[in-house]
């Protein structure tokens, strides 16, 4: 009897194991995109909950999953979405949309003000999308990019005197792009950057002078990165400037990358050479900024060594919403 | 993938590690590899000087040049060049063994080197007895996403043991297990947006992520504040292939803890299986497994110690003031 027990339990143990489980990615508006911050978000069933930060991000771990449990998400002023757990995708945004509040014949809808956004993405173009090739293995629809010091994206506005309102920035992990058996590396959450506002050089048409710049620390997966600078008065004079991110080459945004390779191990009398495997590090840094699921090709430029600048068109997640 | 061929493995009949020893004590002495065919190996056997048995995993380093290397099973070294000519010194430190310390060019001409036992053995303790399990430092292995041990451009890492301090309520507690939270990728689950859940099992990792290290137990110098004696004298061998998150039961040791501070030390065996590369696979980047995992908290009170190629422990301010502790756990009974 104890041996079948035993049995018994060797053979539902992974399963009790594998029931454990992380849920967690941002809460978006589902009409501007803009991240909520402060929705309770509960796993109904099992009674665990947490509340999204001021980028709207969640993170709850479930010690055993109940398999037809749900998420719930709640707060004031959208209506409540209900996700089964079956559905949840890792990284997923998940779309509030604003409740409808009628009051006497009078119909109340929040709604924010539009405003201009100059190299506008959505949600869809940064979104983490891991598929099956045709080769059988496991690719992504996004890229992760990194300059060796910095990467400024020009952005131009129909008039002058542009005042910006906010930044956007996509972001995503360092993982490999084929699964299982790329280079790897861990999601490191923490990273700290900086966004400068740059102006153009007239003659050059390059990233000229730094004219704001503001520090930026993050500690969760948030793929959508919001920097509210609307109380800083950032105001360019002309219609033309860079939104430019900064790397900080320090530890905290250190990524450690897993490769293999041969080498030697052995090498017999007969000079016969053994071969092994050993691990190689290398070491990224953070920010990854994401590469967009995208044709639209963008202006930029990129600074791997201390002033220059290298053309590129890569549609990078890098937006400014001004003021109009 | 790339195929490594070491340029010098046909010259003898060493293994790949033992060579990558060598060029590893050139590089860093600032010597000339193309001479390497005239140079003079100097070749030790270390043993215990009464037993005369080879010791295992003897740490030999050198702390102007900033090298350090093992012996292997048979307690065997090799040290390339004329010893005579070198301006270093030299440690040759074991578990339960009075280190030396010497000039390296004292070694010229020697082939056995003998190491004396210490006499030094930890105090009886009376172990405390109210039935209290305590965690200290605890953490979440999710949350480790740091790790030490690797070279960076930074910082070389260059440190043969790393502590981690703690503080426990009474004396006498018991050691009952330790948690270490490690670079490694196996069972790493991932999810496709078609649902499929993706593990890393390959075998390729599995042999990449084979370590073996030993732990070191010390109480406090009360000079410095970082680790001063062992507090336990038995080896603590720990071999593991792939998990991510350690735990070690330490009940058949009956590990005593003599006050309310104490440190738990990895000690890096530098060894091929656990040898990987920092970067770009150069012998100058060596470097050994397990890479430690850091805890992403900061606590304003920095509790990691690193053991230098001088033998001397040092603050490991590597990562502060970000963070402060080694993901190293311990729990204990009181």
């Amino acid at each position: 009897m104890r041996h079948l027990i035993y049995c018994f339990l060797l053979i539902i143990g992974p399963g009790i194991a594998s029931a454990q489980k992380i849920f967690e990615g941002q809460v978006v508006d589902k009409e501007t995109e803009a991240t909520v911050p402060g929705v309770t978000v509960k796993l109904l069933k099992e009674g665990k909950g947490t509340q999204t930060n001021n980028r709207g991000y969640y993170k709850l771990i479930s010690a055993d999953t109940i398999a037809n449990d749900s998420l719930h998400f709640t707060s004031i002023g959208y209506k409540t979405l209900r996700v089964p757990v079956t559905a949840y995708q890792q990284g997923m945004f998940i779309e509030l949309e604003a409740s409808t509040t009628e009051l006497k014949g009078v119909t109340i809808t929040k709604k924010a003000p539009r405003k201009p956004v100059l190299n506008k993405f959505s949600l869809a173009n940064i979104k983490e999308y891991r598929f099956k090739s045709a080769y059988g293995k496991y690719a992504n629809r996004t890229w992760p990019f990194r300059a060796r010091i910095m990467v400024a994206m020009k952005m131009k506005a129909k008039h002058k005197n542009v005042r910006i309102s906010s930044i956007n920035i996509g972001r995503r992990e360092f993982d490999e792009n084929y699964y299982p058996d790329g280079q790897l590396a861990l999601p490191v959450p923490h990273t700290r950057f900086l966004v400068h506002i740059m102006s153009r050089d007239e003659l050059t048409g390059l990233p000229d002078q730094k004219i704001y710049t503001k520090d930026i620390r993050l500690s969760d997966n948030s793929q959508m990165v919001i920097i509210d600078v609307s109380q800083d008065n950032w105001t360019v004079a002309g219609d033309t400037f860079f939104v430019a991110v900064e790397w900080l080459r320090i530890p905290i945004n250190q990524v450690l990358q897993l490769d293999a390779d041969l080498t030697v191990s052995k090498t017999t009398r007969s000079g016969e050479q053994k071969l092994g495997e050993a691990p190689t590090y290398h070491i990224l840094y953070q920010p990854a900024i994401t590469i967009m699921d995208t044709k639209v090709k963008y202006e930029g430029y990129k600074m791997n060594e201390p002033g220059i600048w290298q053309y590129i068109t890569s549609p990078l997640a890098i937006s400014a919403t001004i003021m109009d | 993938m790339a195929v490594y061929y070491f340029p010098f493995s046909d010259i003898s009949n060493y293994n790949g590690l033992m060579m990558i020893k060598y060029l590893t004590f050139f590089a860093l002495m600032g010597w000339g590899l193309t001479s390497l065919a005239q140079i003079k190996m100097n070749n030790f056997r270390i043993v215990d000087a009464e037993t005369k048995l080879p010791i295992p995993y003897v740490s030999i380093s050198l702390s102007r040049a900033n090298v350090a290397m093992n012996t292997e099973q048979d307690g065997l070294l090799s040290i390339p060049g004329d010893l005579a000519t070198f301006r270093d010194t030299v440690f040759i430190a074991a578990q339960n063994y009075l280190i030396i310390k010497a000039p390296i060019r004292s070694l010229n001409g020697l082939d056995t080197i003998r190491l004396r036992k210490s006499a030094y053995r930890p105090p009886l303790i009376t172990p405390s007895n109210t039935g209290t399990d305590t965690v200290l430092n605890k953490f979440n292995w999710r949350d480790v996403c740091f790790f030490a041990g690797v070279h960076t451009e930074n910082a070389r890492f260059s440190y043969l043991q790393m502590a981690q301090e703690f503080d426990v309520p009474v004396q006498g507690a018991t050691l009952k297990q330790i948690s270490i939270c490690r670079l490694a990728h196996m069972g790493l689950v991932r999810m496709s947006a078609d649902g499929d859940v993706i593990i890393m099992n390959q075998e390729k990792y599995v042999q990449l992520e084979l370590t073996k290290f030993r732990l070191r137990f010390y109480d406090v110098d009360p000079r410095t504040g970082g680790p001063g004696r062992d507090i336990y004298t038995k080896v603590v061998e720990v071999s593991n292939k792939d998990d991510r998150n350690l735990k070690i039961n330490l009940k058949e040791y009956s590990i005593i803890i003599p006050g309310k501070k104490f440190f738990v030390a990895v000690e890096w065996l530098r060894t091929f299986d656990n040898a990987g590369y920092a970067e770009y696979r150069s012998e100058q980047n060596l470097i050994y497994k397990p890479t430690l995992g850091m805890l992403p908290y900061a606590t304003g009170k920095l509790k990691i110690w690193g053991l230098t190629y001088g033998h001397k422990w040092q603050p490991y301010t590597y990562y502060s003031p970000d963070w402060t502790d080694l993901a190293i756990s311990a729990t204990v009974k009181w």
